[in-house]
């Protein structure tokens, strides 16, 4: 649990390819609850979560509960203990921003594929690449940008 | 026209003064009484309690602590007699009474003169009665949304955790009451409350309690939880708390208060006790949840707010008024409670005993107040020039006119008595003072004292009072008897002067 704090990015632990978004590497409800903690933007409880929540479903408290500590053991939210309604209670902020998150998943996900199926992942952008003038036409501005900095 | 008094008469005032002295004597007594008579049950001693902080609401009943006093009239005289008129009326800041003095030699204003004394502490009264009452209405209305609101309360479904369902329902159809809801706090600290009332019902939990304890432990705790709900202490508490507001300016109330919420405690504690198997483990759980706990929660002002709404904190607070007791005696009183698991018959007699005693006392004191008023008004008028003098007093079933403080010391001359009923009908206008007045009083001049008093007080009056000091007589002299009661009382409390006495007794014998 503590070395996933310590880490600098999300690493998805497995990725979906039927699911859509996000829920191709959380779960729906875990997912659900990071877009709501994103929306909130500062520090939450369970609860304030939960009532944001019921509003639009029918949830149980104690789901939400497991579920954002789930989301900290993932290493996708950051707990601390702060005073609040009630006494001494846990408080939960996004560790990662919506963006960063997404391009923790582009990265790890295209890594993962040229490390497993390299030369299947070559071919298949060649064949987008061909099959395709728009996309040929974004790659070519892409590497001249490139060549111009180097 | 409102005057102010002056803080000493104030403070005199009979409905504050007995009010505080005479909740203060019943406390005192009941406790010395409930210790002779060794009432050691909560339950009987948490009504006992309630006596005293009930007392200002009867002595209000029979001094009603509006502003106070007087409404006088004074008309002309010139105008109705053919005496030479009266030309000065001057108010002066007597406590709590008009002085006027009237002189023969100029002429009077014909103007009605109409008076309203006020008086600050029937001000703190009336307050503590508002927001007794307003309290009251507020904690059985909302009392269970702003503690929700408060505390982050979150209702638990009975199918979001059926383990703590289950535990809940079997110990409330154990205890004989419907089943409360479950809602949880998310203090990572261990404690447990009760809110509402009857159907409404709640146990909350806190995360941490939920965390700490299981099982056996777990059920000892809502069988305590459940023992509040059974003794219907939502209602005490209000009660309590309204009490309290209404005698806010008296330190009494606060003691009594939190004397009443631990008896309450213990009292649960007992109930609690009878519908588990191993009520040691209550106490196990408390003393896991003593030393757990450390410090207050939030800021003081909620705690204060949410102090109205909820039953039984189980978590410990660390200052003199505490609501809860030691861990120590609740331990002890556990103890206890399982060797004793009903109240002996002897036990009750004596709280029987005690009760009837209390109520005699309540009787007597409330019978004081009834026959021992203070007068109204006083007027100060020359001899022989004072002949008509109209009066009208919103409380007063009854003046009785006097040229003493007091009117059962009759040196000079009867004292007069105008009933009411009669005084009504000649309301505004002017009511002659028989001839004996005039003719028999003091050749230099002559001070009159308005008593009112109320209808029904027929019987001998104890006490009479003026306000020539600031302390009525009655006031003296019930401060006098009371100190000298508890002096008493308290001494033969004590072990040594018991015996001693005792000691001379045989002797004697």
């Amino acid at each position: 649990m503590s070395s996933n704090n310590s880490r600098s990015d999300y690493i998805p632990s497995e990725y979906r390819v039927s699911e859509e978004k996000l829920e191709s590497v959380l779960g729906p409800l875990e997912a659900h609850v990071m877009e709501t903690i994103w929306e909130m933007k500062k520090p939450v409880s369970v609860r304030a979560v939960y009532e944001k929540l019921r509003k639009k479903r029918k949830i149980a408290y104690t789901t939400v509960m497991s579920t954002m500590d789930t989301l900290f053991k993932k290493g996708l939210l950051n707990r601390k203990i702060t005073k609040g309604k009630g006494g001494l209670l846990y408080v939960y902020w996004p560790k990662f921003s919506k963006e960063e998150v997404e391009r923790s998943i582009v990265k790890h996900v295209i890594d993962s594929l040229f490390r497993n199926f390299g030369n299947s992942v070559t071919s298949y952008l060649m064949e987008i690449a061909t099959s395709d003038k728009e996309k040929i036409k974004a790659f070519k501005k892409l590497f001249e940008s490139i060549e111009r900095e180097g | 026209m409102i005057t102010w008094l002056d803080p000493i008469s104030d403070l005199t005032q009979p409905f504050f003064f007995y009010s505080i002295i005479f909740s203060i004597l019943l406390a005192s007594l009941t406790y010395i009484i409930l210790k002779v008579l060794r009432v050691h049950n909560p339950e009987f001693k948490s009504y006992f309690y309630m006596i005293p902080l009930f007392l200002p609401l009867v002595i209000y009943a029979i001094i009603p602590p509006f502003y106070l006093a007087a409404e006088i009239s004074l008309a002309s005289f010139a105008s109705i007699t053919n005496m030479p008129a009266p030309a000065k009326i001057e108010n002066d800041s007597f406590p709590g009474m008009l002085f006027s003095e009237v002189s023969p030699f100029k002429p009077i204003h014909l103007k009605v003169f109409k008076m309203q004394v006020f008086s600050l502490t029937g001000l703190l009264c009336l307050t503590g009665l508002t927001v007794g009452t307003v309290l009251l209405v507020f904690l059985y209305l909302f009392g269970n949304r702003i503690v929700c609101w408060l505390q982050g309360i979150v209702e638990l479904t009975h199918e979001e955790n059926p383990e703590l369902a289950a535990m809940v329902s079997r110990l409330a159809q154990r205890a004989g009451i419907s089943i409360p809801r479950i809602g949880i706090t998310e203090d990572l600290r261990p404690n447990a409350f009760t809110i509402g009332y009857g159907k409404n019902a709640m146990i909350v939990f806190s995360l941490g309690l939920l965390k700490m304890l299981e099982g056996a432990e777990l059920e000892a705790v809502i069988s305590h939880e459940i023992g509040h709900i059974k003794n219907q202490d939502f209602h005490f508490n209000a009660l309590v708390s309204a009490l309290k507001a209404v005698s806010f300016f008296n330190p009494l109330a606060y003691l009594l208060s939190s004397a009443i919420k631990r008896e309450r405690e213990f009292l649960a504690d007992n109930t609690g006790m009878k519908l588990i198997e191993k009520p040691w483990i209550f106490g196990q759980a408390l003393k896991k949840v003593w030393e757990a706990s450390n410090g207050s929660s939030g800021g003081l002002l909620k705690r204060w707010i949410s102090s109205f709404f909820i039953v039984s904190e189980l978590r410990h607070q660390r200052n003199i008024l505490a609501t809860h007791p030691t861990l120590k005696s609740r331990l002890s009183n556990i103890a206890e409670s399982m060797y004793h698991r009903s109240v002996g018959r002897d036990e009750t007699l004596r709280a029987i005993l005690a009760c009837a005693i209390i109520i005699v006392m309540v009787i007597n004191v409330c019978g004081l107040m009834a026959w021992t008023r203070d007068p109204l008004i006083q007027i100060h008028i020359p001899a022989k020039e004072m002949s008509i003098v109209s009066l009208a007093s919103r409380e007063a079933n009854r003046l009785v006119v006097s040229d003493t403080p007091n009117i059962h010391h009759r040196r000079q001359f009867e004292c007069r008595t105008f009933d009411l009923e009669e005084a009504a009908k000649v309301r505004g206008k002017l009511l002659t003072l028989p001839e004996e007045f005039n003719q028999q009083s003091n050749p230099s001049s002559l001070h009159f004292y308005i008593y009112a008093t109320p209808a029904r007080s027929h019987l001998p009056l104890l006490f009479h009072s003026s306000r020539v000091s600031s302390f009525s007589y009655s006031q003296i002299i019930t401060s006098i008897t009371i100190i000298a009661t508890t002096t008493i009382l308290f001494l033969l409390c004590c072990n040594n002067f018991g015996k001693a006495v005792k000691k001379l007794l045989k002797l004697v014998a």
